[in-house]
């Protein structure tokens, strides 16, 4: 098992400065999209008890009822509840991240002018399929999450989040001999599919993998901020 | 007044559902209707958006030709900004539900984001300088006199807009038939296009202060539910 090849989140490139409407630096964003139960709200309440101390953080939640997933995060205690919101995504999670972005677009605005300092904001997907990715208009990157027991050949069937995520995170593995998953064959197949782009093998559960996508995360918090600093 | 010299594909455009403007996440009360057991086939969605047309969407429809006619390209922004501010609270004072005017506003503020970057003009900004988060018709009317549109049009594009909003909502939560909903939309269409004439021909009288106690309690049931798949 050659996972550390796959971590190579160290040679992202730098997000390209964004500004908001008024020409003014806002804060990163990571979109985080993957099928319904992967681990998606697990890795968001992970990210913000790791980056907490480090960056200013808030979350917005896509889900399919409204509040579960923001209630959850709140239940966890990571983020205070001003720094959480929810969108409500009308039968059509994809719609709301991909092709119609208004809503998820003023979340953030909202939440970045309540919060001035805000440095990273973590935009979680309601539970899709795999053609279901974020929208650039939306995020500066995106993390696509698939879950080990929904088989190894996930990595193979590829669709756009397989393949064009910015991280692919392949969580649980904890449950790949429960489940029968062969991670060598994920890794090949998901080589394959994305080239030079990364992969993590990660278990929320136990933790194993999580740094790499820490790293991620804060190459691109700071890879914005390298940037809106330079023309301040 | 016509929409001569204007062009029709940005007609089109506007009133096209993938327009990212955030409405693809509102029912318009079609939610809630659902839910009381009000719409359950394409039959009883036919009696919703009736009874949809006659008061809400009538108000809708002639507050956007108003819109539109109060911003025709020429008239100075010191005539302009007293009649919106107007027309903004003859607005309010006839939507009885709360939940319908922060829907209405809420649609507003993502409709009139977009149309700034889509297709910017002097109208669209004066709209925007009265406040971030005009009613959605007056959004609407502003796009279509920047783009040299008829206040009939705008009427037109709202009235659509609404019916087929609540329509598609009513499709996807009961799983109905697609080619009967658009049957449905094309029986309506002469009732839609009888009311955008009347309201572009009042677009400088008063607005129709006709009460729909029914949608305004569905619409403020749907704002209390905890679990909802639309925003409104
Ligand atoms: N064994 C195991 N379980 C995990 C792991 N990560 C998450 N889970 C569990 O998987 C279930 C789904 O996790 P969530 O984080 O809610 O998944 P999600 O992608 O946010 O789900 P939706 O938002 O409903 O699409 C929960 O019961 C988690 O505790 C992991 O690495 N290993
Ligand atoms: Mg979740």
């Amino acid at each position: 098992m050659h996972r550390d090849e796959h971590h190579r989140t160290d040679d992202l490139p730098v997000p390209s400065l964004r500004s908001g409407p008024d020409g003014v630096s806002r804060a990163a964003r990571i979109g985080i999209g993957g099928p319904v139960g992967s681990g998606k709200t697990a890795l968001v309440a992970e990210l913000c008890r790791r980056l907490q101390g480090r960056f200013s953080l808030g979350v917005v939640t896509n889900d399919i009822y409204t509040t579960e997933d923001a209630d959850f995060l709140r239940r966890a205690g990571v983020l205070d509840d001003d720094r959480i919101a929810a969108v409500e995504t009308g039968c059509c999670p994809h719609t709301a991240i991909r092709d119609d972005i208004a809503a998820n677009l003023a979340a953030v605005e909202e939440m970045e002018a309540a919060h001035p300092d805000l440095d990273l904001v973590l935009v979680e997907s309601g539970g899709d399929n795999l053609t279901a990715t974020f929208s650039y208009g939306l995020v500066d990157r995106q993390i696509f999450v698939v879950d080990v027991a929904g088989g190894d050949k996930v990595p193979r069937k590829g669709g756009p989040g397989v393949t064009r995520s910015d991280l692919l995170v392949v969580n649980k593995v904890d449950l790949a001999p429960f489940v029968g998953a062969d991670l060598t064959v994920m890794a090949h197949d998901a080589a394959e599919q994305r080239g030079e782009r990364p992969v993590a093998f990660v278990s929320l559960r136990t933790g194993e993998g999580v740094d790499a996508v820490t790293a991620f995360a804060v190459g691109v918090a700071e890879g914005m901020h390298a940037a809106t600093t330079a023309i301040r | 007044m016509s929409d001569q010299g204007a062009s029709p594909v940005l007609v089109l455009l506007l009133g096209d559902s993938r327009l990212p403007s955030g409405a693809h996440a509102h029912s318009g009360g079609a939610e809630q209707a659902v839910a009381a057991g009000l719409v359950e086939d394409t039959a009883t969605l036919a009696d919703f958006l009736e009874g949809r047309l006659e008061a809400g969407i009538a108000l809708e429809a002639h507050a956007a030709a108003a819109s539109c006619h109060v911003l025709v390209p020429g008239d100075s922004a010191a005539s302009a900004l007293p009649a919106l501010e107007a027309l903004d609270e003859a607005i309010d004072a006839r939507l009885a539900s709360p939940a319908a005017r922060a829907s209405s506003r809420r649609q507003g503020a993502h409709h009139l984001a977009a149309t700034r970057r889509i297709v910017p003009s002097g109208a669209v900004e004066l709209v925007g300088s009265v406040r971030p988060d005009p009613h959605l018709c007056v959004a609407v009317g502003a796009a279509c006199a920047g783009l040299g549109l008829s206040p009939a049009t705008a009427a037109g594009i709202v009235a659509y807009q609404s019916l087929a909003g609540a329509a598609s909502a009513a499709l996807r939560l009961l799983g109905l038939d697609p080619v009967a909903v658009s049957g449905l939309l094309a029986r309506l269409a002469p009732a839609c296009e009888a009311l955008a004439a009347a309201a572009g021909a009042q677009a400088d009288g008063p607005l129709p202060a006709r009460a729909g106690p029914g949608l305004d309690r569905l619409m403020e049931l749907h704002r209390q539910r905890k679990e909802r798949l639309f925003a409104s």
